[in-house]
């Protein structure tokens, strides 16, 4: 399994990659262009890295309140006004292109 | 016109209503509290990383804005707070040194359950103890 890149660049989408926390990740074609134009610096790969962590004072991926997402990846800071959702398809994280600021 | 007849809307008495019936300095508290006075994972300005950054217990919040937002699927509160380090200067008594550390943004539901947070901290100040990543 590949590791999870740390730019958007170099990321194939519908590939999965393994992250550093051990989750199992995918990315659509939507996201990649998203992560490309929001996400320069790889902030969120560097937070999906993490992993699942708890929602207050923390980088990483923090439960979604979209409905039929179940995480999204969060930044503090400078690039914190987004966030990328993503849903578990058969073990799987899947970010189709989903972005709020929330 | 439009302009005449927002400002007699019903929406501004009903937004007022609201935010008084809150309780932000205990919304803030508990969210300090929470996180224990830490951030971890932060990025400044200058895209530099900090692995974690430890606020001072004696951080006082300030509330300076509230609004309220409505997308097309869910309404939201957003409170912002002015973050200040009281430090008080034993030397001289009765005189305090405030110095502002950031602010906090908190995003809550319409059940006053939080959803989200943004910190925008002074990394500079000498009131926060830092670590790089």
């Amino acid at each position: 399994m590949e590791a999870l890149p740390d730019n958007w660049a170099d990321i194939q989408p519908d590939t999965v990659y393994l992250s550093i926390s051990g989750l199992l990740v995918l990315f659509g074609s939507e996201q990649i262009k998203l992560g490309l134009k929001y996400d320069r610096k790889g902030k969120h790969l560097k937070a999906i890295e993490k992993g699942l962590v708890t929602p207050r004072g923390n980088v990483g991926l923090v439960p979604s309140q979209e409905s039929g997402y179940d995480l999204k990846s969060k930044v503090l800071g400078k690039g914190g006004d987004r966030r990328f959702h993503a849903k578990f398809i058969d073990g799987i994280l899947h970010f189709p292109g989903l972005v709020t600021e929330h | 016109m439009t302009r005449l007849e927002l400002k007699n809307h019903q929406l501004w008495q009903d937004l007022t209503e609201i935010l008084q019936s809150l309780d932000a300095n205990l919304l803030v508290q508990e969210h300090l509290d929470q996180c224990d006075y830490k951030v971890c994972g932060y990025w400044d300005e200058q895209d530099e990383y900090y692995e974690k950054i430890t606020l001072p217990r004696t951080l006082k919040a300030e509330l300076v804005s509230s609004s309220i937002g409505v997308t097309y699927k869910e309404r939201f509160l957003q409170l912002k707070f002015l973050l200040i380090a009281d430090a008080v200067d034993n030397t001289k008594t009765a005189s305090s040194n405030a110095q502002k550390l950031g602010e906090l943004v908190l995003v809550y539901d319409e059940n006053l359950e939080f959803i989200d947070e943004n910190w925008l901290l002074d990394v500079d100040s000498s009131f926060l103890v830092k670590l790089s990543g």
